[in-house]
C-alpha cells in the first residue's frame, strides 16, 4: 500500500512562561504513523493531546521540533505550497471572514486554487444559501462553508478537524456518504474527532494520542477483537466462581444468584461453561468504541 | 497573487474612502479659509514671526519661509505639519496590523495558509496592497487641491504639491513597513499597532526634544519627523536624497525582516 501520510518521530514542544518562570510544553512527543492510501483515519485524543499540534504541522502552519512529515512523498515543508493543491482542510473551528458572504469565500478559494466543478453541487448538497455574510450564518450553516471549502476541489487528500461538528444527523450522513464516495475513488481521509460512534462509522483505523504520544493504532475492525463484553449471569441453582476463572476473562464480581463477567475476545469459552448451568437470566452488553478509547486512557 | 491584493484593498476599502474623504475635507476647508488668510497677510506674518524660535524648530518649520501669502505655505503649516501626518499614521498602522496579525487573531489566516501560495506570496501580496491604498490616499488627500483650488479660484504650484505626494507616500511607505513587520511578529493586531505607534510617539519626542537643547540635537536623527520635510517640499519644491535613503531605507529592511519572519515563524491560531 501507498503511503499518503508518513508521519516520523514527529516532536513539537513550546517554550511557555508561568509562575515558576519559563517551561517546555511537550505537546506532540515523537509520534509516527502512516495514513495509506484510500483510508480514513481516525485520530483520537482528548483535549490538549496534540491532535490539533499534529494536524498543524501536517499543514506546515507550525514547524516540528524534529522529525518528519511526508506528504504524497514529499516533505511536507520544503513542498507545501504544491502539496495543498491535493488536500483540502477543514479547521476545527471554522473562523472565516465576517464581511464576505459564502459566496466571496468560494469565489477567494477558487481564484488561488482553480475553478471548482464540484462547488454548485456541494451547495445544493448541503442546503447552503451562499448569498449571506459569514457573521449572519448558524454555526451549522459555518461548517458546512468550511466543508465546502475544503471538499469543493475533490482533493486527493482530506485533513479535517471535527468534520461534522454543529451539523444535524441528515447533514452528517451527507457527510459520511461524501467520504464514502471520495474513499472509493481512492482519496484519503485524515479526521481528529471526539465523536466516537463517528469514527467507529467512518474510520478505517484509528490513532489514539494521549499527552503527546501516541499510544495506539488499531483497524476498526479489529478493534472489536480488543472489545471487553459484560456477561450477567443469573443461575437457577449453585454455582462455582471457580468454574469462570479463565483466560479472557478480565473479571468476576459475585452477586446473591449470579456473576457479572468482564470477558476481553472470544466469549464462546464462558458460553460452553454456562452451557453446563441451568439459567435464571444472562444477559450480554458489548462495550462500545469509547470504552475501548477509556480503555487506552487508563491503561497508561 | 493578484487575488489576494484585490481582495485586501477591497476589504479595507470603507476605511480607505473614510480616511480618503476625512482628508479632503480638511484640505477643502484650509482652501476655503485661505483667502481670509491671505487677506490678513502682513499681520499673520507678523505673529508667525513673533514665536519663539525653537517652536519652530520642534515642528520642524523655518520660520523666515512662512509666509500666509501662498497656498503652498499656508497648507503646509496648517494641513502637511500635523493633521496629515495623523492620518496617514493612524490608516497606515491599522492597515498593517490588520494583515497578518489581525487575521491571525480572527482565525482567519488557516483559510489563507491551507491554500497553495506560499507565505513569500501572501506576505507580499499583503504589502503591495498596502502600497497601492498609501497611493491612493496619497493620491486623493493631496491632489485634492487641483479640484479645490480651481472651485475657490486660488493659484498654487502643482508641482510642489507633486513633490509633497512623494515625500508623504516615502513617509507612509517606512511606518506601514513596520506596521507590517509587527504584524509579522505578533499574533494580535493590538500590539502591533500599539508597537509601531509607540515607536512613531517615541519618534515625535525624539525630534521635539532635539530642538530644545543643543546636545541633545542629534536625536532628531532617530526620528521619522526630522527627515519628513514637509517645508522643503511644499515651499521649495524639494527632497533631500537623505530623507529618501532613510524612508526607503526603513521600507526595504523592515519588508524583508518582516517577509523572513513571516515565513519562519508558526501560525497558531
Amino acid at each position: 500500500m501507498t503511503n499518503i501520510i508518513e508521519v516520523t518521530d514527529l516532536k513539537k514542544h513550546f517554550s511557555s512562561f508561568g509562575i515558576k518562570g519559563r517551561y517546555l510544553v511537550k505537546a506532540v512527543d515523537g509520534i509516527s504513523f502512516q495514513v495509506e492510501k484510500g483510508e480514513v483515519f481516525g485520530f483520537l485524543g482528548p483535549n490538549g493531546a496534540g491532535k490539533t499540534t499534529t494536524i498543524r504541522c501536517i499543514m506546515d502552519f507550525i514547524r516540528p521540533t524534529s522529525g518528519s512529515i511526508k506528504i504524497f512523498n514529499k516533505d511536507a515543508h520544503t513542498k507545501s505550497v504544491s502539496l495543498k493543491k491535493k488536500i483540502g482542510y477543514l479547521p476545527g473551528n471554522v473562523q472565516l471572514h465576517d464581511k464576505w458572504t459564502g459566496q466571496d469565500h468560494i469565489d477567494f478559494i477558487e481564484s488561488l486554487k482553480g475553478k471548482s466543478k464540484d462547488a454548485k453541487d456541494l451547495i445544493k448538497r448541503f442546503d447552503f444559501d451562499p448569498r449571506r455574510k459569514f457573521k449572519h450564518y448558524s454555526s451549522g450553516n459555518k461548517q458546512k462553508l468550511g466543508l465546502i471549502l475544503a471538499l469543493m476541489h475533490e482533493p486527493k487528500l482530506l485533513v479535517m478537524d471535527e468534520p461534522t461538528l454543529g451539523l444535524d444527523p441528515i447533514l452528517q450522513n451527507e457527510v459520511y456518504e461524501i467520504f464514502d464516495e471520495l474513499r472509493e475513488k481512492g482519496h484519503t481521509i485524515f479526521v481528529s474527532s471526539h465523536n466516537l460512534p463517528e469514527v467507529e462509522k467512518i474510520c478505517d483505523r484509528v490513532g489514539i494520542i494521549k499527552e503527546g504520544k501516541l499510544v495506539g493504532i488499531e483497524k476498526v475492525s479489529s478493534l472489536g477483537e480488543k472489545r471487553l463484553c459484560k456477561i450477567i449471569v443469573r443461575f437457577d441453582a449453585e454455582f462455582k466462581k471457580a468454574d469462570f476463572e479463565f483466560d479472557g476473562v478480565e473479571r468476576i464480581e459475585e452477586l446473591s444468584d449470579g456473576l457479572i463477567l468482564t470477558v476481553r475476545g472470544d466469549i464462546n469459552p464462558i458460553v460452553e461453561k454456562l452451557a453446563g448451568y441451568k439459567l435464571h437470566d444472562l444477559e450480554i452488553s458489548h462495550a462500545t468504541l469509547e470504552d475501548v478509547f477509556m480503555e487506552f486512557y487508563k491503561g497508561e | 497573487m493578484f487575488s489576494l491584493i484585490w481582495r485586501t484593498i477591497k476589504d479595507r476599502k470603507i476605511s480607505l474612502i473614510a480616511y480618503s474623504l476625512g482628508a479632503v475635507i480638511f484640505m477643502e476647508m484650509y482652501v476655503a479659509m485661505f483667502p481670509m488668510f491671505a487677506e490678513m497677510q502682513e499681520e499673520f506674518d507678523k505673529l508667525l514671526q513673533a514665536y519663539p524660535k525653537e517652536i519652530f524648530q520642534a515642528l520642524g518649520m523655518e520660520p523666515a519661509q512662512f509666509t500666509m501669502a501662498k497656498l503652498e505655505s499656508f497648507i503646509s503649516v496648517e494641513h502637511f505639519s500635523l493633521v496629515w501626518p495623523i492620518v496617514v499614521i493612524i490608516l497606515v498602522i491599522a492597515f498593517g496590523g490588520a494583515q497578518i496579525a489581525g487575521e491571525i487573531e480572527k482565525g482567519t489566516i488557516e483559510t489563507i495558509l491551507a491554500q497553495p501560495i506560499s507565505r513569500l506570496k501572501i506576505f507580499f501580496g499583503k504589502y503591495l496592497a498596502g502600497v497601492v491604498s498609501i497611493i491612493a490616499f496619497c493620491a486623493v488627500s493631496i491632489f485634492a487641491v487641483i479640484p479645490l483650488a480651481a472651485i475657490h479660484g486660488i493659484d498654487y504650484k502643482l508641482e510642489n504639491f507633486w513633490t509633497m505626494s512623494i515625500l508623504g507616500f516615502l513617509f507612509a511607505l517606512a511606518i506601514f513597513s513596520l506596521s507590517m513587520l509587527a504584524s509579522s511578529i505578533f499574533s494580535e493586531k493590538g500590539k502591533s499597532n500599539f508597537t509601531v505607534g509607540g515607536i512613531i510617539i517615541f519618534m515625535y519626542v525624539m525630534n521635539v526634544i532635539s530642538g530644545f537643547k543643543e546636545n541633545l540635537k542629534d536625536l532628531k536623527y532617530l526620528s521619522f519627523f526630522n527627515y519628513y520635510d514637509f517645508s522643503a517640499a511644499m515651499l521649495n519644491n524639494k527632497i533631500d536624497s537623505l530623507t529618501i535613503w532613510v524612508f526607503l531605507g526603513v521600507s526595504v529592511v523592515a519588508t524583508i525582516l518582516g517577509a523572513i519572519w513571516f515565513i519562519r515563524r508558526d501560525v497558531a491560531v
